[in-house]
């Protein structure tokens, strides 16, 4: 199991590795700004996960596997295709769609609540609710993706949904480490410096919003809290604030707070991103340790380096 | 008349003795839930050892005295019953960490030959645990059987088997959490 050393070492790999790869695209023609941003999370969350000695199995039988061998994969050719100036509208609506209704099919493929393991109707969703459940989880994922895709383009920001997006990532990590899933948690942390070294980067070179890619992040976010709670012991609402924290991000393209500068505006959202996503790390980190504290395992304050250590 | 009566009862015995020879070459049993433990250990850090069992064990049973190799066994144990007495570990136990009980809600055992033993029976089957299925073998010790209580019939094993769980896909925080895994079983079955 890593040590809190290692985690660090991932993220700085994966920043770094992301960093580099928007670095090398800028001498590629601005068009394909997102091609680059798309392999730049790619290869830093590559690098991260290396570090941490991730290996994903083939074929894939657990969340893990589906999620780093299918699902991020799929959708950052997406989130680059639909980034590219042939890519119409129209289309990309629709794919946004279909990707976003199918993460959590995918995710939760072969589990007890949508396969009969127990013998026949033993699934924990019967199929009446299941299918409402997951068209419920597929819209939700696609009414976030369109907000994100629409304060991209309104603010006209490299920096602010990636990063939004990277905060609610790395608190979602945390939230899912300590809800009893830590490797699934442990494994979110470099994919979110990855987002965020592409997007600093771009920013420090004055990129716009072709250099950012909503899609890849909050499906990140969507993949993880929803394992966390299916397969960990994460609490719906500390899944929901975490999930609509980085949505926060568009409050401040609504009128009056749409007159303030650009630069506050950005300010203003990823204040309001960060408080959000702290509340949310604060309450699930508040119950670890009632939790722990009501098993009667230890007197003092629980930490993670505990909990990763499988005390 | 009196020499057919015992003429009668002689062939009522023999065929009394028959049918309970019968019973006794293939009797069938199901796994007693109350006097059945599955209880395993893994190291904690190397520090000691950290027990849990399964609570939900179920499963049934041909023990078929004449000839071992007719006998069967079928064992399943619920990942979800799992209790180390302690909550927070349990729930840890349970997510993709370790057993994944979303995934893989159930271990099963079903054995694929059996034959004598010195001590009781050898049994090869194929273990499946985290959706990985080995082949393993136990030496099952025990097999007394007695009517306990009054009109009901049952017998009992017990086993120790050890086990590497990253063989089985289980590889994560190993070793902090001890790979090495040692299963103990302890069941009864009363005659169905």
């Amino acid at each position: 199991m890593p040590d809190p050393v290692l985690i660090l070492e991932s993220i700085a790999a994966a920043l770094l590795v992301s960093a580099l790869v928007v670095a090398a695209g800028r001498w590629l023609d601005r068009r394909w700004a997102g091609v680059a941003q798309a392999l730049a999370i790619a290869l830093g969350a590559c690098a991260g996960l290396f570090v941490l000695d991730v290996h994903p199995k083939w074929p894939p039988r657990e969340d893990q596997d589906r999620f780093l061998l299918l699902v991020l994969p799929a959708v950052l050719l997406l989130d680059a295709a639909g980034n590219t100036p042939r890519a119409s509208r129209a289309v990309k609506i629709v794919v946004r769609l279909v990707a976003s209704m199918a993460v959590a099919p995918v995710l939760l493929y072969g589990s007890s609540y949508v396969a009969d393991l127990a013998g026949p109707g033993s699934a924990e969703w019967p199929p009446a609710i299941r299918y409402s459940i997951l068209a419920g989880l597929g819209l939700a994922l696609f009414a976030g993706w369109s907000l994100l895709e629409w304060t991209t383009k309104r603010s006209a920001s490299t920096l602010r949904v990636p990063f939004a997006l990277a905060v609610a990532v790395g608190g979602a990590s945390l939230a899912v480490m300590l809800s009893g899933y830590a490797s699934g948690g442990m494994n979110g942390l470099p994919l979110g410096a990855a987002l965020a070294g592409g997007s600093i980067l771009a920013a420090l070179w004055r990129g716009d919003d072709r250099d950012a890619l909503p899609g890849a992040g909050v499906v990140i976010l969507f993949g993880l809290l929803l394992v966390g709670y299916c397969f960990g012991e994460l609490k719906p609402d500390a899944a929901a604030i975490l999930f609509l924290a980085p949505m926060l991000a568009a409050l401040p393209e609504v009128l009056p707070l749409a007159r303030f500068r650009p630069f506050v505006r950005t300010i203003l959202g990823l204040t309001l991103v960060a408080l959000a996503t702290a509340a949310a790390v604060g309450l699930t980190v508040h119950r670890f340790q009632t939790k722990e504290a009501a098993a009667g395992v230890k007197v003092d304050g629980p930490s993670v380096d505990d909990y990763s250590q499988f005390r | 008349m009196r020499a057919l009566a015992t003429t009668s009862g002689l062939l009522a015995a023999v065929l009394s003795l028959a049918t309970t020879s019968s019973a006794q070459a293939a009797d069938k049993y199901t796994v007693d839930p109350a006097h059945t433990a599955t209880v395993f250990k893994v190291e904690h850090g190397g520090f000691s050892w950290t027990y849990g069992r399964f609570n939900d064990v179920s499963g049934s049973f041909t023990i078929d005295a004449q000839n071992a190799e007719a006998s069967k066994f079928q064992i399943v144990a619920k990942v979800d019953s799992l209790d180390t007495g302690n909550a927070q570990r349990d729930g840890h136990l349970k997510s993709p960490d370790f057993f994944n009980a979303k995934q893989f809600p159930a271990i099963t055992f079903v054995s694929t030959s059996v034959s004598k033993h010195a001590n009781g029976l050898q049994v090869v089957g194929d273990l499946t645990l985290h959706g990985v299925t080995k082949p393993v073998t136990l030496v099952l010790v025990g097999g007394k059987t007695g009517e306990f209580p009054k009109g009901v019939q049952r017998t009992g094993y017990s086993t120790e088997i050890s086990i590497k769980r990253s063989e089985f896909g289980m590889d994560k925080m190993i070793p902090a959490a001890g790979d090495e895994v040692v299963i103990q079983i302890s069941f009864e079955g009363t005659k169905s």
